[in-house]
């Protein structure tokens, strides 16, 4: 690593990184204290593979995404706690945990549901000489924002601050070693007297930013380790890979180059889809499916201000299971970008009309496991082409648009699917989640889930007097 | 601070202060209207008098990020007026002091009782003569979940009535 000269002005300001562990893992533990010390892991949509692992479930090796009814053993054996997803709860914890950082600064950015960067100033007396003084000012920063997460959301979070985004994200890995060691996760790199020595044996593959692909090219080029990467010439690496990565390179070296908040690039498409509980080889089920998707597709588009002017429906049987396999899409083009539901629902079902086959030549039925609705030629709404001819019967008059108004506003204040279209299936369908029945029902399996205690009056934790 | 200086966080000599985000400036429904047009009609006596409206997330600190609601199950509390079937308004980040009404884990169970430090140790005491008060041992795991704020009760007859009916 380039050697900082002593002369060198302190940033003004340092971020950091707050980064909850094993965040859905954490959920569970919050209302349900027995599962205190118990391996739990979550599983993906239709309970297929693991996408959260306490830190038992990982010491036992299960591996992320493994496919469920692969490990399923390996996790009876440890007894671990199994739950589907509960992205309702999660979401409304994450919101938590960000209000909960809001307090601290409104320098607050959000990256994924259980990760935020945050800015605070560079402490004064960095300013006046004692660069040690500031960083632990920092450190105990850090420990007061993980104690404050943890005392009002009960979710535990690594807190690691650096002067640059890139360096934040390293220094959280060096958190995880301090908490293996029994000390609190929060770190301070900047200043930090280890941080020479393992930034020096940080792997490249490990840095912010690296893939896969670019990490093994950078070790040919003695680009190895974060320190060598760091150091390795700009003409070199804008010129052998892009200013993305030379841009990582400045961040490792201590001069941030982006912005705490990244401005999101505008959506380009909006995939709606699910694989089925069961496989469905009718027409009708798929449409009822195709439907729905379509109608969440709508609410999107509506809650992001967006209109669609190209709607593509897909069906396939994947690739497993027994059966006769393809897969099957169509489009249509609308004749003007609309955000309507009763519009986007018609366009998809149209779609599946030319994409769905019933039975192969031999007779046998295709069993599709998977329908999904695709929306592209995405612009903000309001920048809609006149139709030169006739758009059909959903229009945007002002009197269909205050019905989708109408419709947003019933399904948020009752609960989703509150108000639904008949194309989407009767209400008993549409519910047959967690119930085992013997008829098949498209909806997704999620029979391990947590009830939803934070938002569902019927649904909050019980406590006993 | 003239419009063409650039300030910025931490500069040395410049201080910015964050005063508060405006999303929580604003309270969520109770912006407040004038009570009639200046232009026609009658000018109400009432209009320089303007107030909001009463803010039941405001009086109860629903919306802190620490704040969860929880149900009550069981009779153990109803000297505190915490009845069955309940909800109550649990606040994880107010400190849990002797004499607090609290959701404590002891050894992984979740219970309402009264939290009571003193030198005799640390209790848990239920309000129910009917219920035993627990002494929370050196070695068992105690945890305090958060600390009971406000109650919900429903006093509606229906509610009496399925709950004499659960008990017969």
């Amino acid at each position: 690593m380039r050697r900082r000269d002593p002369g060198e002005a302190p940033p003004r300001r340092l971020v950091g990184l707050v980064d909850c562990s094993a965040f859905y893992c954490s959920c569970e533990r919050v209302f349900d204290p027995r599962l205190e010390g118990v391996p739990v892991a979550v599983l993906s949509n239709n309970d297929g593979c693991v996408i959260a692992r306490s830190a038992e479930v990982k010491a036992a090796g299960v591996k992320m995404g493994a496919p469920f009814f692969k490990c399923r053993e390996e996790l009876r054996e440890i007894g671990a706690a199994v739950y589907s997803s509960n992205y309702t709860l999660y979401g409304d914890m994450s919101r938590r945990v960000m209000e909960t950082l809001h307090s601290f600064t409104p320098d607050v950015a959000q990256y994924s549901i259980d990760e935020a960067f945050l800015a605070v100033p560079t402490p004064r007396e960095a300013f006046e000489g004692d660069p040690e003084a500031a960083r632990l000012k920092v450190e105990a920063l850090a420990r007061e924002i993980r104690q404050r997460v943890l005392r009002w959301t009960g979710i535990p979070v690594r807190v690691s601050f650096a002067e640059t985004k890139t360096l934040a994200k390293a220094a959280s890995e060096y958190a995880k070693v301090l908490l293996s060691r029994g000390q609190a996760p929060c770190v301070c790199l900047w200043r930090h007297p280890d941080r020479d020595r393992w930034l020096a044996e940080m792997d490249v593959a490990d840095v912010w930013g690296v893939g896969r692909r670019w990490s093994q090219r950078l070790r040919d080029l003695g680009g190895g380790t974060a320190t060598r990467l760091a150091d390795l010439p700009d003409a070199l690496v804008r010129s052998r890979f892009n200013v993305v990565l030379l841009r990582t390179v400045h961040e490792l070296r201590g001069r941030p180059c982006l912005p705490l908040d990244d401005a999101p690039v505008a959506r380009q498409t909006l995939v709606k889809s699910r694989s089925f509980g069961e496989p469905v080889s009718d027409i009708g089920s798929l449409s009822q499916a195709l439907s729905t998707h379509a109608a969440r597709a709508a609410e999107k588009l509506r809650r992001e201000g967006l209109v669609a002017g190209h709607v593509s429906a897909f069906i396939t049987t994947k690739r497993y299971g027994h059966g006769p396999h393809r897969s099957g899409s169509a489009t249509v083009v609308l004749p003007v970008e609309t955000a309507d539901t009763g519009a986007l629902i018609r366009a998809a079902r149209s779609c599946l009309g030319r994409a769905y086959v019933a039975e192969d030549r031999d007779g046998r039925p295709y069993r599709y496991r998977k329908a999904g609705v695709m929306l592209c030629e995405i612009r903000p709404a309001g920048t809609e082409q006149r139709p030169l001819f006739d758009a059909g019967p959903e229009v945007a008059t002002p009197e269909r648009l205050a019905l989708m108004r109408a419709l947003d506003s019933a399904n948020q204040r009752f609960g989703k699917r509150a108000v639904v279209f008949g194309s989407m299936g009767a209400p008993e369908t549409l519910r047959r989640t967690r119930e085992a029945s013997g008829a098949p029902g498209w909806e997704m399996r999620r029979q391990r889930m947590s009830p939803r205690y934070t938002t569902r009056w019927d649904e909050l934790l019980t406590v006993r007097a | 601070m003239r419009p063409s200086t650039h300030a910025s966080r931490g500069e040395p000599g410049l201080h910015v202060v964050a005063i508060a985000r405006a999303a929580d400036v604003l309270p969520f429904d109770a912006i407040p209207v004038a009570l009639c047009r200046v232009s026609a009609g009658f000018p109400s006596p009432a209009a320089d008098y303007l107030d909001g409206q009463l803010d039941l997330h405001e009086l109860l600190g629903v919306d802190a990020a620490s704040c969860y609601f929880v149900r009550v199950e069981g009779e153990s509390m109803t000297g505190e007026r915490i009845l069955d079937g309940d909800i109550v308004l649990v606040n994880r980040a107010v400190e849990p002091v002797s004499g607090s009404v609290v959701v404590a884990c002891l050894d992984g169970e979740l219970t309402l009782k009264r939290l009571v430090k003193d030198r005799a140790g640390v209790r848990l005491l239920p309000g129910n003569p009917g219920y035993p008060t627990i002494h929370v041992g050196r070695e068992q795991d105690l945890v305090i979940w958060g600390v009971v704020t406000f109650s919900i009760h429903d006093h509606r007859m229906r509610a009496a009535v399925s709950r004499v009916a659960r008990a017969a």
